[in-house]
C-alpha cells in the first residue's frame, strides 16, 4: 500500500514517513484540494484541509473524497492513525471507537423502536439525566439532546419503507433488527454520540445533497418536507468529528464528536474531520 | 405543554419546556388567529427547536392568512417572547417568510467562559437591550465573577435585527 501526498505540509510529510510501513487495503491519495488527479480514481481519497461543515459537505458531494483530515488540529498524528485504523477494519467501525476511548469512559446507551410512535421525549430524558449527573454545562446538554433527537429521527425517517414487510412474522432474533441504538460516551473533554441501526441502507450521496441544500435555505417556501437535511445540518455544525459508517444491508452508524471545552461558537467554526467508511 | 388563549384582540400561545414539536399550532382553531390583531407567542428558555419543529412552524405559517394575499384579512402581528437560543439561531428559517409580521420582543443570548468552562444564557428585552436598529449587550459574568464571552457569531445571530448596522 502506498500513501500519495504531493502537498508541501512538512508536518504531514513527517508523519507519513513514519507510517510508511503500515498496511491498508488500497492506495491512499491525500490532496489539499478536492480536485483528484487523473489516474487516481481507484483508491481512497482524503482531503487534507480546514473546512467548516458547509465547505466540507460541498467538497465531498459529487466527488470521490470520503475522508477529510483538518490541518490545524493539535493531534494530527492521532487523527491520521485513527484514519488508518478505520481503513483496516473489515466490520463496522465500533472497534475503532473503542480504541480511542479510555478504559471506563462514562457511557450511556439506549435502544429505541424504529417507529413513528416512539416516545422521543422519554428516550431523551434518560440522556439528559446522564449528562446532568456528569456536570455537563447546559448549552452542551442542549446540543447533545438536539443531536440525539435528530439522529433518532433520521434513523426512523431513513428506515426502508419495506422493513416491516421484510419481517412479517419476525422471530425474536429478527425483531431486534427494528430497534436502533443511540450511544453517548464522555472522554477527554469530548462527547461521542452516534446512532446505530441494522438496515445498512443509508445513501451517502442523498444525505450530502440534502445537507448542502439545507445550508442554502433561508426560508421554507412550502410545507417543508421532513427529511430535508435540516436536522443533519443542525447536528453536524456542532461536531468537530463526523462519522458515517455503512455495512451494506447490515448496519449504519452516524455520529460524531462534540468538544466540551470550546463553547458552541468555536465548536461550530472548528475545522471538521470526516470519515465515511463502507464495508 | 402548550396553552393557547384569547384575550380581547390578542391570542396568546405559551410553549412549555422540552422539544418544540410545533405540530399543535396547525391543529389550533384557526379562529384564534383569524379574529385577532396580535399573536403573542411565549417560549420557555428550556424549549428546544428540532428540525421537525421547523417544518411544523413552516406549515403553520403557510396556513395563516399573513402569507395569503388573496384573503381580505388584516394581518395579525406575531410577537415572540423569550425565544430560546435554539429558536433564535433559526430565525432565518422561521421568520424570513414574513419578517414584517414578526416582532421579536425578547430572546436569549448564549455566553461562554473557556477557563471556567461555564455556559450561561441571558435574556435581552426589546427597548431595554435592543431595538430594530440598536443593540446593547450587558456584561455577563460567570459564577466566579469573570466576564463571559458571546458564544455566537454576532453578525449571524443578530441578523434578524435588520436595521442594525454595527454588530458587537
Amino acid at each position: 500500500m502506498t500513501i500519495h501526498y504531493d502537498g508541501s505540509d512538512d508536518r504531514l510529510k513527517l508523519i507519513l514517513n513514519q507510517k510508511s510501513s503500515i498496511s491498508a487495503p488500497q492506495e491512499i491519495f491525500i490532496t489539499e484540494t478536492k480536485d483528484i488527479p487523473q489516474g487516481h480514481k481507484n483508491g481512497i481519497h482524503c482531503l487534507y484541509a480546514d473546512m467548516d461543515s458547509l465547505e466540507l459537505f460541498k467538497s465531498i458531494k459529487d466527488s470521490d473524497i470520503r475522508h477529510v483530515i483538518p490541518k490545524n488540529r493539535e493531534k494530527l498524528e492521532s487523527d491520521f492513525d485513527f484514519f488508518i485504523r478505520l481503513l483496516q477494519q473489515k466490520k463496522l467501525c465500533l472497534e475503532c471507537f473503542e480504541t480511542q476511548l479510555p478504559y471506563g469512559a462514562p457511557l450511556a446507551q439506549f435502544t429505541f423502536p424504529i417507529s413513528e410512535t416512539i416516545d422521543k421525549i422519554a428516550l431523551h430524558q434518560g440522556i439528559k439525566d446522564f449528562l446532568l449527573k456528569k456536570n455537563i454545562n447546559s448549552s452542551i446538554v442542549d446540543v447533545v439532546l438536539q443531536s440525539s433527537y435528530e439522529l433518532v429521527s433520521n434513523v426512523i425517517y431513513d428506515a426502508p419503507q419495506s422493513y416491516e414487510a421484510r419481517f412479517p412474522n419476525s422471530t425474536s432474533s429478527q425483531q431486534i433488527k427494528v430497534w436502533g441504538k443511540i450511544c453517548i460516551v464522555l472522554y477527554n473533554e469530548k462527547i461521542l454520540i452516534y446512532a446505530l441501526d441494522h438496515f445498512g441502507s443509508l445513501n451517502l450521496d442523498d444525505m450530502l445533497e440534502k445537507v448542502v441544500s439545507a445550508h442554502g435555505k433561508n426560508s421554507l417556501q412550502t410545507d417543508g418536507p421532513v427529511g430535508a437535511g435540516i436536522g443533519c445540518k443542525m447536528i453536524f455544525e456542532h461536531m468537530s468529528d463526523i462519522f458515517v459508517f455503512l455495512e451494506d444491508k447490515k448496519n449504519t452508524l452516524v455520529g460524531g464528536v462534540i468538544p466540551l471545552n470550546l463553547g458552541l461558537l468555536r465548536a461550530r467554526s472548528s475545522s471538521k474531520l470526516f470519515h465515511f467508511i463502507q464495508v | 405543554m402548550q396553552l393557547a388563549s384569547q384575550h380581547g384582540n390578542t391570542t396568546k400561545i405559551e410553549i412549555g419546556p422540552g422539544y418544540l414539536s410545533l405540530g399543535f399550532l396547525t391543529s389550533l382553531d384557526q379562529k384564534l388567529f383569524k379574529s385577532c390583531d396580535k399573536v403573542e407567542m411565549v417560549f420557555s428558555e428550556n424549549s428546544m427547536l428540532t428540525s421537525e419543529g421547523i417544518v411544523d412552524w413552516s406549515k403553520w405559517i403557510h396556513s395563516l392568512p399573513i402569507l395569503r394575499a388573496d384573503q381580505e384579512k388584516k394581518i395579525p402581528m406575531i410577537h415572540l417572547f423569550q425565544c430560546p437560543v435554539s429558536v433564535t439561531r433559526q430565525f432565518d428559517l422561521l421568520i424570513n417568510n414574513a419578517p414584517e409580521n414578526f416582532v421579536v420582543e425578547s430572546f436569549f443570548v448564549p455566553f461562554f467562559n473557556e477557563e471556567s468552562n461555564e455556559a450561561k444564557s441571558m435574556l435581552l428585552v426589546r427597548d431595554t437591550h435592543f431595538t430594530d436598529d440598536s443593540l446593547q449587550i450587558p456584561q455577563c459574568l460567570d459564577s466566579a465573577g469573570n466576564a463571559m464571552e458571546l458564544d455566537v457569531v454576532p453578525k449571524v445571530y443578530f441578523s434578524f435585527l435588520r436595521k442594525l448596522k454595527k454588530f458587537p
